[in-house]
């Protein structure tokens, strides 16, 4: 067994521990923190995979700026556990946990074909350099799939401007826009 | 490079996201529910960029890119959500959010 399986059956091990401790721990900020050691572990697969520019996104963007703003968010809301509920009886978490270790096992021998278990071949050379390389991601992703990059684009222009209108609230009204109905908000909010 | 088979790295993509879908389903706050969103999306990401590896082909690392932009966006507009349910029910437990008589 060479250097890279061994590698590989480690940070597989690993990704599936944290994954597991991910969905079963019962605060939001263990959570959080596993699921960034997943990212990490995530990123280490890609590496052995060969796709070294998503592996550096994976780390940047992944474990750096979506799971800050999870992390953020979690220590600005400084819950208590009687806020973020018990976990505790819940009646159908065995049946639901049951369900998906079965779906796992079915989707597992559903892919277990001799065409699939052969193995992975050598990396070589394509058109625009080597596999994996931002030269031959950012060819095809200008190339071939540029009407994909703009909407991705105008996805997170959307997400922007939806994130700017949910968060924004006139610092008089608030108080009253919770506690009165909409009628009364919508009349005391032209005098103040 | 590594020489495992591709069934191998679909089975660890599985895992990841049955993982995800089972902790989507068990958790009551509405924080663990994003946190577990985001494990499912990182599941799928594994099998795109195993296919993309396996075929020699760009397309699945670009559609990596696709996913973490949909990902960075609906973390946002979520959490954005989570912080006006706090602001209105002062906890973010997930059977309070009953105003639609689901």
């Amino acid at each position: 067994m060479e250097i890279q399986q061994i590698l590989f059956f480690s940070f597989a091990a690993l990704i599936l521990l944290s994954a597991a401790l991910v969905a079963l721990r019962p605060r939001p900020i263990e959570s959080a923190m596993w699921l960034i050691l997943n990212f990490f572990l995530t990123a280490g697969l890609y590496i052995l995979l060969g796709s070294n520019f998503v592996s550096i996104i994976q780390v940047l963007v992944y474990a750096g700026a979506i799971m800050v703003l999870f992390v953020f968010v979690i220590l600005l809301l400084n819950l208590d556990p009687r806020e973020f509920g018990s976990e505790a009886g819940l009646p159908w978490t065995s049946l639901v946990m049951f369900i998906g270790f079965l779906t796992f096992i079915v989707l597992s021998l559903h892919v277990a074909t001799p065409e699939l278990m052969k193995k992975l071949p050598e990396i070589k050379e394509t058109g625009a350099g080597v596999f994996g390389s931002i030269e031959s991601i950012s060819m095809v992703l200008l190339k071939n799939y540029v009407w994909g990059f703009e909407i991705a684009g105008v996805i997170l222009l959307l997400a922007l401007i939806g994130v700017g209108l949910l968060a924004y609230r006139k610092p008089p009204v608030r108080a009253r826009a919770i506690h009165t109905s909409t009628t009364d908000t919508m009349k005391d909010g032209g005098a103040s | 490079m590594m020489s495992v088979p591709i069934s191998y790295l679909l089975f660890l993509s599985f895992g990841v996201f049955c993982f995800g879908a089972c902790g989507f389903l068990i958790r009551k706050n509405a924080l663990s529910l994003l946190i577990c969103l985001e494990l499912m999306l990182s599941g799928v990401n594994i099998a795109f960029v195993s296919f993309s590896r396996l075929h020699q082909n760009e397309a699945g690392n670009i559609l990596y890119f696709l996913v973490i932009t949909v990902a960075a966006c609906e973390s946002a507009v979520g959490l954005a959500l989570i912080l006006n349910f706090f602001r209105i029910k002062k906890n973010i437990r997930l059977e309070e959010a009953n105003a639609l008589e689901g």
